[in-house]
């Protein structure tokens, strides 16, 4: 409601329809790739799934003993029981909700570090950009995923330590992407215009530039979503996750010693890595359809 | 030529430097004490003794001492002792790297050679059964981890059908098996392993072989009346195959460490377990000396493909 009257302005209903429009046309470039649309459902009830963890599970993932140990899946436990006698399907569902979270959470911080770093050295360029991208050059021969785990082991093995630690490893795709965007839109008209009329620096990135280089952003940070779920999955394999929580990777971790007698304690979490990180993947493919300007003016000709 | 290789190599030692002082930084700052964990935090242990055992462990000193007299005795092709192995890591690495290296290099030459043949049929008939299996195999590759790959192929192919082991492999030379089946040992661990990678080249060989067939001198090649496998394996893919040499090297270090993992689903000898026994026993030195090779064999690795476009593409001058 606006303070001058009882109906909306014509502006804001212009707007309004504008935020349609953009929203309706993206949809119609997504759902024609039969693929994201599957990915997104997909995503939707694994979301469903964790958040409704509580009700839909009869017993917690961590309690042992609710029933014999090693069953296959049957008609009580519909994913079979561990070696512990724990409930596999409480396990699977309740890992949703921990590979979710590391998954969303690292991505994010990847992808402002990336944001950020990028665009400084993209915009900046000379020695700053020197700097910066000999940083990512050092971040990107380390081996990655050692290191990973030897800063969770070293500073406790908890999963905020896992989400920070990934998060700050997984910078460098993003910000090399969003560096070479950057000193494409650095030549453009429109940024020198900005410069002209005296705007700064900070504002001329974030209000002008960013903007335009947001749909690579998008699609590499659902790609980085997936690959945190792998990288987890593989410290908690390990047995580096956090000890507090039953995560798919630590279920594999567990079933390694039984798969000749048990397969299902393998499978069951497997398959829910495999099918989240393929719908995040999937995803990123129809973001990338439905948000790459160049690609969809080529389909339509 | 030479020059080239030359100024790559001092190149990469400012980059290996820093790498080591990040390495060391973040093992010596870490929260918990070394000797804690070589103690095992036995009860009754006198103070005396803890003195002794730091003093021992050289972490009596202050960091950067502890830092100079690493890299004094690495110059001197020293990485270290391992109090725990009672033996220079030296020895322990090079004892287990070749198992690694060897399940590396399979893999990764399993999975560009598969990879490049797979995307430069489904490049060369876009939109065919050929191409969707290839866009399967890339999405497939890409969401599965490969531990779980592993494991689904051990109850299929080792428990369920019998015809492949289960893990481990036999020694080659004191193990008393054949060559061919010693060679069985193999096939699920690069089978894993190279899968992700198989993936990724497919896709880049599919997208560059799209790409190098609408240049123009490809069309001169057809024009002059050559045959179309001629043009498409003597013109087109060599050029084609640079973008897939480019992420083979770029993931090396993701294979590297892929193999450390992969062999602990199937139980190999190699640096993997060692590596995960140090992370949890604290181990300084085993660590440093694991972080310094697969750091240098990462640039390494890099610098083998910079000079391997000169060979395939003979337009690039180093000079």
């Amino acid at each position: 409601m606006n303070p001058e009257g009882g109906h909306p302005r014509v502006e804001d209903m212009e707007k309004f329809d504008a935020v349609g429009r953009n929203l309706w046309d993206f949809w119609k470039g997504y759902r024609r790739n039969k693929g994201a649309v599957f990915g997104l459902f997909f995503l939707v009830f694994i979301v469903l799934l964790a958040i409704l963890a509580d009700w839909i599970t009869r017993y917690g993932p961590m309690e042992t003993g609710v029933g014999l140990p090693l069953r296959p899946p049957g008609s009580r436990f519909f994913m079979g029981t561990d070696d512990l006698a724990r409930d596999i399907f409480s396990g699977v569902v309740y890992g949703a909700r921990v590979s979710l979270m590391v998954g969303f959470v690292s991505a994010l911080t990847a992808t402002i570090l990336g944001i950020m770093i990028g665009s400084a050295s993209g915009y900046f360029g000379g020695s700053t950009d020197y700097l910066l991208l000999k940083l990512c050059e050092l971040f990107q021969s380390v081996p990655r995923f050692l290191l990973a785990l030897i800063i969770v082991v070293f500073f406790g093995n908890t999963i905020w330590n896992v989400v920070v630690v990934i998060g700050i490893l997984s910078w460098p795709r993003t910000g090399l992407l969003v560096r070479s965007e950057f000193l494409r839109l650095k030549q453009t008209e429109f940024v020198t215009a900005a410069k002209a009329i005296g705007m700064s620096g900070a504002r001329i990135i974030f209000r002008q530039m960013l903007p335009n280089v947001m749909h690579i952003v998008l699609v590499t940070a659902s790609l980085e979503v997936g690959a945190a779920i792998i990288t987890e999955a593989g410290l908690s394999f390990l047995g580096a996750g956090d000890p507090n929580l039953m995560t798919w990777g630590r279920m594999l971790y567990n079933a390694q010693g039984f798969l000749r007698n048990a397969w299902w304690m393998a499978i069951f979490p497997g398959c829910g890595i495999f099918f989240t990180v393929l719908s995040m993947n999937l995803i990123g493919d129809g973001l990338n359809d439905a948000l790459n300007p160049r690609l969809r003016r080529i389909k339509r000709q | 030529m030479s020059a080239y290789i030359m100024r790559r190599i001092l190149g990469a030692i400012p980059l290996i430097f820093l790498v080591l002082v990040i390495n060391f930084l973040i093992l010596h700052l870490a929260p918990g004490d070394p000797v804690f964990f070589f103690i095992q935090g036995g009860a009754g242990t006198t103070e005396e003794y803890v003195t002794q055992i730091r003093k021992m462990l050289g972490l009596d000193r202050t960091l950067g001492e502890q830092f100079l007299i690493f890299m004094k005795n690495l110059f001197q092709g020293d990485l270290g002792y391992s109090h725990f192995y009672q033996r220079p890591v030296l020895d322990l690495i090079l004892e287990r790297l070749p198992i690694t290296l060897l399940l590396v290099i399979l893999s990764t030459i399993f999975a560009s050679v598969a990879g490049t043949i797979l995307g430069t049929f489904a490049g060369t008939r876009p939109y065919s059964v050929v191409d969707h299996v290839n866009t399967s195999i890339a999405v497939f590759g890409y969401s599965i981890p490969t531990f779980w790959l592993g494991q689904l192929l051990i109850i299929a192919l080792s428990i369920h059908l019998d015809i492949l082991p289960t893990g481990g492999i036999p020694s080659r030379f004191t193990g008393g098996v054949g060559l061919l089946d010693w060679m069985r040992y193999l096939i699920l661990p690069v089978i894993s392993l190279g899968f992700v990678q198989l993936a990724l080249a497919a896709r880049v060989m599919r997208a560059s072989t799209l790409e190098v067939l609408g240049m123009d001198y490809i069309i001169t090649a057809r024009a002059k009346g050559l045959k179309e496998s001629v043009v498409v394996f003597k013109h087109a893919l060599r050029n084609a195959v640079l973008p897939v040499l480019t992420v083979t090297s770029v993931n090396f270090a993701f294979q590297f460490t892929g193999a450390l993992i992969i062999e602990t689903v199937y139980s190999w000898p190699g640096l993997g377990r060692m590596m995960f026994e140090s992370v949890f026993r604290r181990d300084y030195p085993i660590l440093m000396g694991l972080l310094i090779v697969s750091s240098v064999a990462v640039i390494v690795v890099n610098l083998i493909a910079d000079l391997l476009y000169a060979y395939v593409d003979p337009r690039i001058v180093y000079d």
